[in-house]
This record gives structure tokens, C-alpha cells and sequence, in this order.
């Protein structure tokens, strides 16, 4: 009495479990990209939990900055947004690379890039950082300036270190056969791109 | 290999016992999940015990058993630690063990990160727990560490804020997990409308972790700037403002409760169809609701916040209101699940039944508090900590006991004592109600809640000293069912690997999983996929006669072990 219909075939002399073992490998491939779009959107709320009050903050307040403070040099940030945007570009070009039948050759150059643009920006930041010209506990506008550009820089490094290590295996070989990991950096690195410009947005040019 | 070997003992040999080395390096879902669960009952039994010293100290006027320093640090560490450390890794070590089985998963989608989630837990425990040997004492700012009292506190409020950010990076690391593992390793046939609704409540938990810690993160790492880095979010003369901290935590707040509750919904969810030999009533309709309650739980922060005057009181009163329907369906449809089914008083039924009726009281106590009008006279007394326990404890404590008993035989091989898990239901939902109920009279007594002790002229004495006397039964029930657990590990594996006649994945494969989970799996062709396979098995068995029919019946039958005879 067998109703083997039920159950899914599997090659003799094989582990019975092997089929399925094989197939939950093939599913897997694509959990990273998910999973860092899921990490992204909490980095968002992240933020916007900051930049909402900022907003509380420039609602509340009579002057925006407050009155007889020095505004910050809006010079290198500029230049910055540039190296930052050039840096996206240059991800996404790599990404291109990424979904060609040639994969993964010619990728390594524009994560080079991407990665050197990288570097370049959280310097210009840090410069930036170094040079705004008050104090941390002056008032609510400062805390935020000096809390949301810093948290800024941490995710500019976790992001070059996230680079490097795809990189570095790209260039051991090991992902000749996946892309997962290159997508799901490159996400990260959308967001980062995204977060830099916004930023700049609120805090440079709307904020001063 | 026939069907009904698919139920029954495994070809593969059993892996060999799992030595210490194994559990510490271990990333595989179960023995993680094992591991949540031993921690959080740790956890619980050390906050448990905060709890019986709050109330000794509270049991007369005028005690003085523990100082109002030491009573702050305990109701402070007590509710921390349950709610972070306890109610929430339960359920995701649940989660963690029965997520990937349920949709026929071999594991979760990242291992390695699903080890890390777990370590961190304790990391995160013990960094709050510390607390105790700082010269100040541990934090005693409450679990709410509102502003600007935890911005005066000492060294153990630094190991509170830096502990909750480790447990909560923890949390969002399970929590993509799950959400990964559910959207990407669901087995052929597995369709989202035929995932169980346990797994269903712990993708949509995870959905609220997610976009709620985060929130979290951003207050604490306020806090701890404020406190360190001379920065003044919270500080008015500055521009600053407590509104930024009540704000941040309860958007994370609200949504956390609801991360606290669903797993347990999803629990009775599974429980109440078995034990009631029926289909659950409306299964889209739960998960709609799921969703609906998702989706709202962040709208509806500022209930918390009425009597500070920072927020539309009207608007969150109605999305308050609002947020009750789709949890109204939710008990409606364990209700008509269990209209005229053969229903079965298991120790799991009996506290999911529990959970159903605890959990409809301390709902409805929220529905009251709802109202701006009524929250203004009984904010921050006991008729709140009613609430909370009522929903905690009746709510997700009582699922998360219903999941024990239902799913210990699965884990483990062997069968809780019914007749402990009988007498624990009954000390404990007996006890839960006298120690909790009265605190809605205190409440509204005006009985303010977090104060070390209270005046003989108050009148509250008595109804105090009643509360203490039935906190101690809890203790006992606990312990029922601490000694069911431990004399039961001790008794041999002989737990059938289908016991209640489930009908979600998890019962198509013996107990305990082998580590890669499935030898194969059914077809899936509904959200009850060991049931459709149970009746082909019964309707193959008389179609081939009568004289075979027993056979593998018996194998996959509730109660009947799975005999070498039916393959």
C-alpha cells in the first residue's frame, strides 16, 4: 500500500533529504538582497527618527539656525555631495557589470571606484565634522548638527567596510558564482547615497 | 518510501548527543531555538523573583522589606527584563524552532547571524543586570526611563541604555530572519495564504521590530549623549525637549506591545483548530487582521501621552479604538473555531482557552483607557499595571505556556505530565485573576503604581495583602511547572511524532527533527497540509480493506506512537 505520489522523488543512494537540501541552497541565494532591504528600512526609520526632530525642532524655534550663531561652511560639504553622488554612480555602474553574461569580470574596477569615491566623501565629512563652528551643547540645533552628521560618518564607514569585504572576495574568487553579496552592498550603498544627499538637503542648504 | 514513512521513524540515524561544544558553536534553528528558550526562563525566573520582593514589600502599609531605592531598582529591572529579555525571546525562540519546520524549511536564512542574534541576548541581559554591582545600584528609572529622572541616574542606567541597545540589535537581527526565512524558504506549495498563522504572526512581529526598534536605538543613543556627550535633546532650557524622548520611545513602545501579544495570538491560533478538531474559522480574515493590526500599531503611540498634553488626544483616541476591531476579529474567530468542535481539555487547549479569556479582560481594560477621559483619573496607577499584566501574563505569558505544552513533545521527544500541566493551568489562571483583578480597584482607588510603600489611612491593606498571599501561588504554579519539565526530560523519548493530530508542518516529521528537519515532505495543497495527508492516508487504508485499516491509522492517529508495522 504505498502512495509514494505524496512524497517528492528523490535519487537513489542519495541522503533522502539531499533534494531538499539542494533546493534550500538555490532559495537561499537571494535572502541577502532581502535582508539588507529589510536592514535599509530600519536604518531609515533610523534616521528619520532624528530628522523628525530636526522638524519638531525647526517648528518649535522663532529663529532657524538659532540667532548669532556661526552657520557652518557649506564648501566642503558641497564638494562632498559631489564625490558622494560620483560614488553611487560609480556602484551602479558596477552593478551593470553584475548582470552581465561576462560577470564578474570588468566589476572590480567600479567597486574600486565606488570604494575610493567612498573613502574620499567620509574624509571631505570628517573634515567637515572637524570644522563646524560651535558646540555640541549650545542648543537643540547643534546636538542634532553634530549627532546626525556623526551618525552619518559611522554609516559611510560601515559602508566602505562593507565595500571592501565584497571586494576582497570578488577578488578571491569566492562570489564567481553569486551576485547576492555585490547586490546587497550596493543597496546598502544606494541607501548611504541617498541618506548623504538628504542630509545635505536638510541640514546645508535648508538648515543654514 | 511510503506516505506514512514520511511520519514515521527516520531512515538516517539519529545524530549523535549533543555535547556542550555543540550548543555553544551550533547554528542550527532548533538547538538556537532550545537555547532562546532556556535563557528567557532564566531571565524570567530571576525577574519572577524581583517581583515576589516588590510584592512582599507592598503586602502592609508602611513595610519596609526592601527602600524605596531598592523597590525603584527592582519594579525597574522586573519590567525591563520581562518584556525585552522574557515575553519577546520566548516567542522568538519559538519562532526560531518552528518558523523554518512550518513552512518546511532546513533552517533559518542566515544561520550564522540567527547564532549572533541569540549570543547577544545574554550579552545584552547581563550588561543590564550589572547594573546590581555598581556603587549607584542598578537603574531605577522604570522600563519607560523617562527624561529627565534617567538623565540623574548613575552608572546602572549606562548599563540599562547600553544592554537595550544590544538586546534590541538582537531583535532586528532575528527579525530580518524570520522575515527573510518566511519570504524565501517556503517549501513548493507553500503559498503565503497556506503559511500557518504562528508563522504568519512572527513574520508580522518581525515586520514591527524592524520599524519600531530602530526608534528605540535613536532615543537610547540620545540618552546616552545627553548624559556623556553634553548634548541637550532633552533638555528644555536648551531648546531641547522630554517630548523627543517620549516620542522616540513610544513609537517604538506601542508597536513593542504588539510585538509582545502576536506570537501569543498566533500560538492559540494553532491550538485552538487542533483541539477543537476544526479548521480555523476564517483563516484569511486572521491574517488580515494580523496586518490591520500591524499596520495601526503605529498610529496610536500617543495614548500614552495624554496627560502630558504633547498630543492630539482625540486622534489617538480613535485610532486607539480603531486598532480593537481587527483584535475583536481575532477572538471571534477562536471563538466560532471552537463552536460545536470536539473539543479537547489538553494542557495546551486549557491555556490558549486561558490566554482567549485573560487576554479579552486585559483587552478590554485598554479599550477603557482608551478614552482620554477615563485614562486623565487612572494614568500611572494600578489599574495600569492591571492592564499590562493582564495582557502580559493573560495574554502572552499563558500562549506562551499553551506553545510549551503543545510543542515541548516535538522538541524534545517526550510528553509533558498532564496532570501537572492540568494543575498548573488551574493554580496559576486561578491566582493570575486574584493577585491582578483587584489591582483594577486599587487603581481606581488611586493607588499610584512604582511606590515602595503606601499609608495605613489609605485603605488599600488589605486588597495589597491579598494580592501578595495569591503572588506566592504563582510562584508554586511556576514551579509545577519547572518540575513537570525537569522530571519529564528525565523520562524516555517515546513522543509519537504527530501527538494532538496537528496540522501544520511541524507534525509531519518525527520527534525531534533530525537536523536537516524533513526526510521528505508532504504534498501542500492547503493550510493544513498533516491533516490532507492524514486523510489520504485513512481513505488509502479503506480503500485497501478493513483488516488493514488499523494500521496506519494508528500511525499517524493523535495519541498513537508510529509503528515500525505500518511501513
Amino acid at each position: 500500500m504505498t502512495a509514494s505520489e505524496h512524497v517528492p522523488g528523490h535519487t537513489a543512494g542519495r541522503h533522502p533529504a539531499a533534494e531538499l537540501i539542494d533546493r534550500q541552497a538555490v532559495r537561499s541565494a537571494s535572502s541577502s538582497v532581502t535582508g539588507m532591504v529589510l536592514l535599509v528600512a530600519s536604518e531609515a526609520v533610523f534616521f528619520a527618527a532624528f530628522l523628525g526632530i530636526y522638524a519638531v525642532s525647526y517648528t518649535a524655534a522663532r529663529v532657524w539656525p538659532p540667532a548669532g550663531i556661526p552657520t557652518p561652511s557649506i564648501g566642503v560639504p558641497t564638494v562632498g555631495v559631489v564625490v558622494l553622488l560620483a560614488s553611487g554612480a560609480a556602484m551602479a555602474a558596477a552593478m551593470r557589470r553584475a548582470h552581465a553574461p561576462e560577470y564578474p569580470r570588468g566589476i572590480m574596477r567600479w567597486l574600486t571606484a565606488a570604494l575610493a569615491l567612498a573613502v574620499a566623501f567620509g574624509v571631505l565629512t570628517a573634515i567637515g565634522y572637524a570644522a563646524i563652528p560651535f558646540g555640541v551643547g549650545q542648543g537643540i540645533y547643534e546636538s542634532l548638527f553634530y549627532m546626525i552628521i556623526g551618525l552619518e560618518l559611522g554609516h559611510v564607514v560601515g559602508g566602505a567596510v562593507l565595500l571592501g569585504v565584497v571586494m576582497a572576495r570578488t577578488w578571491t574568487g569566492e562570489l564567481t558564482l553569486r551576485r547576492d553579496p555585490v547586490q546587497a552592498a550596493a543597496i546598502y550603498w544606494y541607501f548611504v547615497v541617498v541618506l548623504g544627499v538628504v542630509i545635505y538637503v536638510v541640514l546645508y542648504l535648508a538648515g543654514s | 518510501m511510503t506516505t506514512t514513512g514520511v511520519l514515521a521513524r527516520p531512515a538516517a540515524p539519529r545524530p549523535r548527543p549533543a555535547r556542550i561544544l555543540d550548543w555553544l558553536t551550533t547554528t542550527d534553528h532548533k538547538k538556537i531555538g532550545i537555547m532562546y528558550l532556556v535563557n528567557s526562563f532564566t531571565f524570567f525566573a530571576f525577574a519572577g523573583a524581583l517581583a515576589m520582593l516588590m510584592r512582599t514589600q507592598l503586602a502592609q502599609p508602611g513595610n519596609t522589606v526592601l527602600s524605596p531605592q531598592a523597590f525603584n531598582e527592582d519594579f525597574t529591572m522586573h519590567g525591563t527584563i520581562m518584556i525585552f529579555l522574557v515575553i519577546l525571546p520566548l516567542l522568538q525562540g519559538f519562532g526560531n524552532y518552528f518558523v523554518p519546520l512550518q513552512i518546511g524549511a532546513l533552517d533559518m536564512a542566515f544561520p550564522r547571524v540567527n547564532a549572533a542574534s541569540f549570543w547577544l541576548l545574554p550579552v545584552g541581559g547581563l550588561t543590564i543586570v550589572a547594573g546590581y554591582l555598581t556603587h549607584g545600584g542598578a537603574a531605577a528609572a522604570g522600563w519607560t526611563n523617562y527624561v529627565p529622572l534617567s538623565l540623574q541616574e548613575g552608572t546602572g542606567e549606562d548599563l540599562w541604555i547600553l544592554g537595550l541597545l544590544i538586546v534590541g540589535t538582537s531583535s532586528l537581527l532575528g527579525a530580518i530572519n524570520f522575515i527573510v526565512t518566511v519570504l524565501r524558504l517556503r517549501a513548493p506549495g507553500m503559498s503565503m495564504s497556506r503559511v500557518p498563522i504562528f508563522t504568519w504572526a512572527t513574520t508580522t512581529t518581525s515586520v514591527l521590530i524592524v520599524l519600531a526598534v530602530p526608534s528605540l536605538t535613536a532615543g537610547l543613543l540620545m540618552l546616552l549623549s545627553d548624559r556623556h556627550l553634553g548634548t541637550v535633546f532633552f533638555d528644555p532650557s536648551h531648546g531641547g525637549s522630554v517630548a523627543n524622548y517620549l516620542n522616540t520611545f513610544w513609537f517604538f513602545g506601542h508597536p513593542e506591545v504588539y510585538m509582545l501579544i502576536m506570537g501569543a495570538w498566533g500560538v492559540v491560533s494553532e491550538i485552538v483548530p487542533v483541539f477543537s478538531r476544526k479548521p480555523l474559522y476564517g483563516y484569511r480574515f486572521v491574517i488580515l487582521a494580523l496586518m490591520l493590526i500591524m499596520a495601526l500599531s503605529f498610529t496610536v503611540w500617543g495614548h500614552h501621552m495624554y496627560t502630558t498634553g504633547l498630543v492630539n488626544d482625540l486622534f489617538f483616541s480613535v485610532t486607539t479604538e480603531l486598532i480593537s476591531v481587527p483584535t475583536g476579529l481575532l477572538v471571534l474567530a477562536w471563538l466560532f473555531t471552537l463552536w460545536k468542535g470536539k473539543i479537547r481539555f489538553e494542557p495546551p487547549m486549557l491555556f490558549a482557552l486561558g490566554m482567549i479569556a485573560m487576554f479579552v479582560i486585559g483587552g478590554i481594560d485598554g479599550v477603557w483607557m482608551a478614552s482620554p477621559a477615563a485614562d486623565f483619573s487612572i494614568h500611572d496607577t494600578y489599574f495600569v499595571v492591571s492592564h499590562i499584566h493582564y495582557v502580559l501574563i493573560g495574554g502572552s505569558l499563558f500562549g506562551i505556556f499553551a506553545a510549551m505544552y503543545y510543542w515541548f513533545p516535538k522538541m524534545t521527544g517526550r510528553m509533558l505530565n498532564r496532570k501537572l500541566g492540568i494543575w498548573q493551568f488551574w493554580l496559576l489562571i486561578i491566582s493570575f485573576n486574584v493577585t491582578f483583578f483587584p489591582q483594577h480597584f486599587l487603581g481606581l482607588m488611586g493607588m499610584p503604581r512604582r511606590v515602595a510603600t503606601y499609608p495605613v489611612s489609605s485603605g488599600w491593606g488589605m486588597l495589597n495583602l491579598i494580592e501578595t498571599i495569591s503572588a506566592y501561588v504563582i510562584t508554586v504554579s511556576m514551579l509545577v511547572g519547572l518540575w513537570n519539565i525537569l522530571t519529564t526530560l528525565r523520562k524516555p523519548r517515546n513522543a509519537p511524532a504527530d501527538p494532538w493530530g496537528g496540522n501544520s508542518l511541524e507534525w509531519a516529521t518525527v520527534s525531534p527533527p533530525p537536523p536537516h528537519n524533513f526526510d521528505a515532505l508532504p504534498e501542500i495543497r492547503s493550510e493544513r497540509p498533516v491533516r490532507d495527508l492524514r486523510l489520504a492516508i485513512s481513505a488509502a487504508a479503506k480503500a485497501a480493506g478493513p483488516e488493514e485499516a488499523a494500521g496506519p491509522e494508528e500511525a499517524v492517529g493523535p495519541g498513537g506512537a508510529a509503528p515500525e508495522a505500518a511501513q
